[in-house]
């Protein structure tokens, strides 16, 4: 079931009441017995993958274990857990790939033949995405290694691991969590804290808000423009993939924040996925606020593998392009979404690169660096440059993409920015206003972050009357303004097809 | 007291404090809910009169007239007012099934407790739940939200119609009609007072011909049946008296001619049908002593009746209660002065319907003139020309 669904709206109540109410060593099954019900909403049959997964990885973590434990006995020096820790790895992957990229596979050798004047036909497999797959899979591994470089105990309970896999408020889109912050917490007491309840029911109203209002609005004018580019002026489509980068924003920072809520209302803490990330001054800033668990799982556990920036200028671009190239990848079985990865990879090459260039610049002309034009500077760029990245994340294929950008630079129609060509996309003059209004909220909220200061937190510290009008404002600002119900398709996350 | 006593005992009193801010939001949520999405729901077009009948004082109202279009186009309260002193209203809406009058007529009476509950048997020819969601929509949406009627009939009908919405959005309305932010208008705030209390008057005429009852019956759809069963057990258990009529329309010109004989069909099986279950029944398709038909002069279109053939239904359907129920007359109770004061615009409403029928008349019999003076003068240069 997702997030914005009244099937959700009446389980989640349930499961909290059951959470509390259960005896304590029923709390844990009770937990895994809900979030798997949760994930065979979607389809029954692919929970056999994810226990697949988590039976591997579980196993691998007590194969470590044994392994060394009994050292001595079997192997005479050597490190036979290695084996355990591949064996983990490639059965993982492979049913990732397998289930991901098989047809994005065949598809891409077929066209490299082609490219070669054969025409071969390789086979196909007609599969649905399993839900949530790239993200549990992650979270499983993540597992392996952590006992192998034993920064993690390895867990005894099957229920605790299977939970830690399986907890239903990040399953299906994150955060993908660590076992040394996720792991203990399944195993530890969560009595009901009424700050709890509050903190947590207001982070997934604000998760509802950004969903429903910011991201689905947007998204009316980014479909419109990108599925019809050649009826509006090129300019358009800068215009379009900006909204973009605010509607994938709003959709996937909203999905973690309804995450990180429901998981606060029963005592869970799930780690912070986005902080503010449009406020990054360069690219690498961006991936330090930008799907945070992801970019730090990539950092873990294959950046740093590989060398990470200990082998010299020159090696740690390659990894930086390596880790950025699958990092794509990872988000999706199509071109664009490598190009989108190495775009990214690309900026952050180039910024390091420019980075002694911009020192010297910075000394020979005194440029405050801490002032308010400068700070508004980088970040105007980085955003500028991110954006232009996301239209190949949001292009149906290359050829999509190419057309955009040509179309944007041929036909660009600077003047029809003020001419009411805007209201003409799909949105009117008056709806323009109200996603402003919601995109200023969101705004005052970010600068709070930024400024060090906890949103909910400050709203949870006023008096009742003023927190309970900014509750209901929230509540119906999404109720009314919101893009969901009949008359609108099922809002969909965009990070489900991941 | 221990550690572990302390701990718990302040997770109890958070937990109560957390269930009483719960509930105490949910209600404050609530009565923002109800006037919010009465807004935007879509009152003026098809069901503004079930709007206006559910939110009539209680227990003002005599008697309670229920069907579809048929039934508001033909019975008139304020002449049963004005005639009778007897008040009532129109709790009609767009092809309204006989499941959904059912609901109506629970409601209704569950508000009012009337003498009398009419109910027009025109739908009875059609084995639906509903036409379609959108119109089982115009039945539901203007049920109150604190009755357990509108969840009882929301239960049962939604499920059997089909269409893409389930019964949330049935239940919360707003999560259906929100979109309608950006086009709300004067009256989704300021309702218009409706001092004809659901009649719609019409002034056109329309010339039709008679239809004749058949001798056979045909059969009543089984949805239909039950329902009326239904109907028929609630007017008994609430004792309130139920009376069927059927409000004449021409079918040639609405149906095709399979369906004509099958109406009057299902209609003649009702006369036995109300028979059998002691249920009056005014078929008005067969003579009735005491009204004259001007077949072209009493229907606005084929499917309806003007204010003229309404008139005449409303003042039959008058003395027919005052003659067979007790039926009280408030024209001179105190209580029920609005009654007349409505009666003064529902009069001025009548004049303006004739006065623009007329000016229409006017305006096509103009240009009835000048067709012809141009086809004279058209006549003329083809003379001179020839």
């Amino acid at each position: 079931m997702i997030f914005t669904s009244v099937t959700f709206l009446i389980f989640f109540p349930l499961v909290c009441l059951g959470y509390f109410l259960v005896p304590r060593k029923l709390k844990k099954t009770f937990l895994l017995v809900a979030s798997y019900y949760f994930y065979m909403s979607w389809n029954p049959k692919y929970s056999i993958l994810i226990l697949t997964s988590t039976v591997i990885t579980f196993l691998s973590g007590l194969g470590i274990d044994w392994v060394r434990q009994n050292r001595e006995k079997f192997w005479q020096g050597g490190k036979p857990e290695n084996i355990v820790v591949a064996l983990s790895f490639i059965s993982n992957l492979f049913i990732l790939v397998f289930f991901k990229y098989f047809n994005f596979l065949t598809n891409s050798i077929e066209a490299a033949f082609e490219i070669i004047g054969l025409q071969i036909t390789m086979p196909t497999v007609d599969v649905v995405l399993p839900v949530g797959i790239s993200f549990y899979t992650f979270q499983a591994l993540s597992y392996t290694m952590d006992v192998y470089r034993n920064e993690t105990k390895a867990e005894h309970n099957f229920i605790s691991y299977a939970l830690f896999v399986s907890f239903f408020p990040q399953l299906v889109a994150g955060p993908i969590e660590r076992s040394k912050n996720l792991l203990h917490q399944v195993n530890e007491d969560h009595p009901f804290s009424i700050d709890n309840m509050r903190a947590g029911l207001f982070q997934m109203l604000f998760g509802f808000f950004q969903k429903l209002v910011i991201s689905e609005t947007c998204a009316i004018v980014v479909v419109e423009v990108y599925d019809n580019y050649d009826n509006y002026p090129g300019i358009m489509v800068a215009v379009a993939t900006v909204l973009f980068a605010f509607q994938i924003y709003c959709d996937f920072g909203g999905y973690s924040n309804i995450a990180r809520g429901a998981a606060r209302v029963m005592g869970f803490s799930l780690m912070e996925n986005f902080h503010n990330p449009y406020f990054a001054d360069s690219v690498a800033d961006f991936w330090h606020r930008w799907h945070i668990s992801l970019s730090t799982w990539f950092r873990d556990y294959l950046y740093i593998p590989l060398g990470g920036n200990r082998k010299g200028k020159a090696r740690k671009y390659v990894n930086v392009m390596i880790v950025f190239l699958i990092s794509g990848l990872w988000h999706g079985a199509n071109w664009t979404f490598v190009i989108w990865g190495g775009l990214n990879g690309a900026f952050q090459v180039i910024e390091d690169i420019l980075k002694p260039i911009k020192k010297r610049c910075v000394e020979m002309f005194h440029i405050k660096t801490s002032s308010f034009s400068y700070r508004f500077y980088s970040t105007f760029i980085t955003f500028v440059l991110v954006t232009f990245a996301w239209l190949f994340f949001r292009a149906e294929n290359l050829d999509h993409a190419m057309a955009l950008i040509c179309h944007g630079i041929e036909n660009t129609e600077f003047w029809s920015l003020f001419d009411g060509a805007l209201y003409e996309m799909g949105l009117s003059e008056r709806h323009f206003t109200v996603l402003s209004i919601a995109m200023l909220v969101l705004l005052t909220a970010d600068l709070m972050k930024e400024s060090g200061i906890d949103a909910i937190e400050w709203v949870l510290k006023q008096g009742i009357i003023l927190r309970w009008a900014i509750y209901l404002a929230f509540a119906y600002y999404t109720l009314i303004f919101g893009i969901y119900g009949p008359k609108f398709d099922a809002a969909q996350f965009i990070y489900f097809q991941f | 007291m221990t550690e572990k006593m302390e701990k718990s005992r302040k997770t109890k009193k958070q937990v109560i404090r957390a269930i009483c801010g719960i509930l105490t939001f949910m209600i404050v949520f609530f009565l923002i809910y109800k006037p919010v999405s009465r807004i935007f729901e879509e009152k003026m077009s098809k069901n503004h009169r079930l709007y206006e009948c559910f939110s009539m004082d209680r227990n003002s109202l005599d008697m309670i007239l229920v069907g579809s279009s048929h039934i508001h186009y033909g019975l008139s309260p304020m002449k049963l007012w004005e005639e009778q002193g007897i008040t009532s209203c129109v709790a009609s809406s767009q092809s309204q099934s006989i499941p959904c009058s059912y609901y109506v007529m629970k409601e209704m009476i569950r508000r009012q407790h009337p003498k009398v509950i009419v109910l027009d048997t025109y739908y009875m020819v059609y084995n639906i739940y509903a036409r379609d969601q959108a119109l089982l929509h115009v039945a539901t949406d203007p049920m109150p939200l604190t009755s357990p009627v509108r969840y009882e009939m929301i239960f049962d009908l939604v499920p059997k119609v089909e269409g893409n919405e389930d019964v949330w959005s049935f239940l919360f309305t707003l999560g259906l009609y929100h979109y309608r932010w950006e086009t709300l208008e004067h009256t989704d705030f300021y309702p218009k007072n409706q001092f004809a209390k659901g009649f719609s008057a019409e002034a056109q005429k329309v010339k039709i011909e008679k239809t004749e009852m058949p001798e056979t019956p045909g059969k009543i759809p089984d949805i239909s049946e039950d329902y009326l069963d239904r109907i028929i057990q609630l007017c008994n258990e609430e004792n309130v008296k139920l009376l069927l009529i059927e409000v004449p329309y021409h079918i040639q010109g609405v149906q095709t001619t399979e369906n004509l004989a099958y109406h009057l069909g299902v209609f003649r099986a009702l006369e036995d049908y109300a028979a059998e279950n002691d249920v009056p029944y005014i078929n008005f398709f067969r003579d009735q002593e005491g009204i004259e038909w001007d077949y072209s002069g009493d229907f606005f279109e084929p499917a309806h009746l003007n204010m003229y053939g309404a008139e005449k239904v409303t003042s039959y359907l008058g003395r027919y209660v005052r003659e067979h129920y007790e039926m009280p007359d408030h024209r001179t109770d105190p209580a029920y002065q609005k009654w007349n004061e409505d009666l003064k615009e529902y009069h001025a409403y009548i004049q303006e319907k004739i006065k623009k029928e007329k000016k229409r008349i006017e305006k096509k019999k103009k240009k009835l003139e000048k067709t012809k003076m141009k086809m004279r003068e058209l006549e003329k240069e083809i003379k001179e020309a020839e």
